[in-house]
């Protein structure tokens, strides 16, 4: 019993982070609304187009998709195809969702593996961008590793609820 | 191995992860891992993570959470009420005056908000009851929601067009002007059948009382409801079309108004907070489920390209000496029969890496083949016994239709979808001609 509760803690903590660093990262949409419309004023009234405001955003929209994935898994937001799925019995249901995390984790070890090479890669030879604004590449690419880690802790966690429910209904 | 027999058991794979409920970005991914590991080698996966931060930083994609935030300030803003009365006042009188007005205010949302779902449910909240009160036949008037709903599809903004043409390289303003004249020639057409079912049988639909009709002075006071829509819909489109900005500025500009609209509306700076900050964790959820899906992807069609699988079709389909028009044919039933089962993005993601080339090398025009695959998607919309639009429909309707009367109500409607699906095959201009006029 003492495992199970120390399991649900660490569950617990992971689900609070994902959910933290989702909803912080919901509010990049001003950051880059902001940058696009200062960028179209530039342009037309003051007539000075900017060089890294298309740029900046990309790396912005990054961290906004990578930061939130995990969120979305955990509020099962992820769209699947359900029509069949509906009619499996309950236990049915339990081997599916340890099948599916275990594909998805499959998924993730390799995107948070190659991704870590190729960020370390920029990092260590000090990559710059080849545009006039040129910001180093290190930090967009840790993002990959960075929102694979993420759905990898997640899909632990929802891994370790299926099976304390399983656990639980049969200790019952 | 045979390409064709990896082919094979990559798609039974993604069939038997289906089954399961894996999340599509998931089944993509992990077949396309498997796939490229086994075909090509392990140094090729190495290829992933530039492709992923290329699409994680894409420009073009940005526009989607801004058109996504666009449609779910408006969806909150009220706007659909006042348009609705404005519609009420104005067509109340002709048979089947709300039902016409629900396709008109659905081309109009569908012109400012980049998802279908936001004009279905706030039609389906404001129009349906007003619909039912007046006598209207609850199959008329569930169709024209569900209908005119989808028309968000093809009148752009669209999200599904942006998520289209970012995979198959076309120019996003291009697909845009590309929507707009099949998507009022589908709206003319559901507005036609509804005008002349209801006058065939006014019971259908009947006009409302002549005691409850409005004056003209109240007529012409209310035509100032369409302000805000129309500057929402001539700052986003008119900048784009103008080449004045990128779609996504367009979309940036466009989010910004809104705000301000749904400030000047709600007239609290804590009620506008609170509408402002659900559409943007609204905006990140959906924007995030659709780019893991798009990066899913990748694996996915890099294997279907280095396989060649498009070519290797086009081989096939000239050994056998089919018809380029019968493939195009069988390619329309293959999209509506996944329309079906799943979603618009899915299709988009499984069939356009083996489906766009080879249309291009049957020589058909991409664009135009997008314009059918957009109309097509909104018949899966509509179609039971798994379209979207159906479940929507039965949380809103009273208790006594059931799911067969809402099955019963959208044929007619689905019928039209496919005589435009149709029409746009017959005449390729109906898409390409205002392109052409903007010299795209």
């Amino acid at each position: 019993m003492q495992t199970n509760k120390r399991l649900e803690k660490l569950i617990l903590i992971v689900e609070q982070m994902n959910k933290w660093v989702g909803k912080a990262s919901c509010n990049l949409i001003f950051v880059f609304m902001f940058l696009m419309v200062y960028e179209v004023i530039a342009r037309y009234f003051f007539e000075s187009p900017t060089i890294w405001v298309h740029e900046l955003c990309g790396y912005v929209f990054a961290a906004y998709i990578a930061l939130t994935g995990g969120w979305v898994l955990l509020e099962k937001g992820h769209v699947a195809v359900d029509i069949i799925y509906q009619y499996f019995p309950e236990k049915g249901k339990k081997i599916a969702d340890i099948i599916v995390s275990i594909v998805a984790l499959f998924m993730f070890i390799v995107l948070f593996w190659q991704g870590y090479k190729f960020a370390w890669h920029a990092f260590s030879t000090n990559q710059h961008s080849h545009t006039l604004f040129g910001p180093p590449l290190w930090p967009v690419k840790t993002l990959l590793p960075a929102g694979a880690l993420l759905f990898i802790l997640q899909i632990l966690a929802d891994l370790g609820r299926s099976i304390l429910t399983f656990k639980e209904r049969t200790v019952k | 191995m045979n390409p064709a027999l990896i082919v094979l058991l990559m798609f039974i794979a993604v069939i038997v992860l289906f089954v399961l409920r894996t999340p599509v970005a998931f089944t993509l991914g992990a077949v396309g891992i498997v796939s490229l590991y086994l075909i090509n080698g392990p140094r090729f996966l190495q290829m992933l993570p530039p492709s992923i931060i290329e699409n994680m930083t894409s420009i073009i994609l940005l526009a989607i959470p801004l058109f996504i935030f666009i449609g779910c300030i408006l969806e909150k803003s009220g706007i659909a009420d006042e348009i609705f009365e404005m519609i009420y006042k104005w067509l109340g009188p002709i048979p089947g005056g709300l039902a016409i007005g629900t396709v008109f205010i659905c081309v109009i949302f569908a012109a400012m908000v980049g998802i279908v779902g936001a004009a279905t449910v706030t039609m389906g909240l404001i129009a349906l009851p007003a619909m039912l009160k007046r006598n209207y036949k609850p199959s008329l008037a569930i169709g024209c929601i569900s209908g005119g709903g989808a028309l968000g599809f093809l009148i752009p903004p669209s999200v599904t067009m942006i998520v289209y043409a970012s995979l198959s390289n076309l120019s996003i303003g291009k697909m845009f002007l590309a929507g707009i004249v099949p998507g009022f020639l589908l709206a003319g057409l559901f507005i036609s059948y509804i005008l002349i079912r209801s006058l065939i049988n006014p019971e259908l639909a009947p006009p409302i009382p002549v005691e409850e009709r409005a004056s003209w002075p109240e007529k012409w006071a209310s035509i100032k409801n369409l302000a805000m829509p129309f500057i929402l819909i001539f700052s986003i489109m008119g900048t784009i079309f103008s080449g004045l900005a990128t779609p996504t500025e367009a979309a940036a500009v466009g989010a910004m108004i809104s705000m301000f609209i749904v400030g000047y509306r709600v007239r609290s700076l804590k009620g506008t907070l609170k509408v402002v900050s659900n559409a943007a964790e609204k905006s990140a959820f959906l924007t995030s489920m659709v780019l893991w899906i798009i990066i899913g992807c990748l694996a996915f069609s890099a294997v279907v390209n280095t396989l060649g699988l498009p070519m290797l079709l086009k081989d096939l389909i000239d050994s056998i000496g089919l018809n380029r028009w019968t493939v195009l044919i069988a390619m329309q039933i293959s999209f509506f029969l996944l329309g079906m089962v799943m979603d618009d993005l899915p299709i988009i993601m499984i069939t356009v890496p083996i489906y766009v080339p080879l249309i291009t090398m049957l020589g058909f025009d991409s664009l135009w083949f997008g314009i059918l695959f957009i109309v097509n998607m909104q018949m899966a919309y509509l179609t039971p016994p798994f379209g979207f639009v159906l479940f929507y429909m039965k949380g809103v309707v009273p208790p006594g239709i059931s799911m067969g009367d809402i099955y019963k109500s959208v044929w007619p409607f689905i019928g039209l979808q496919t005589l435009c699906l149709i029409i746009i095959m017959v005449f390729p201009q109906v898409v390409l001609w205002l392109p052409s006029l903007f010299g795209l």
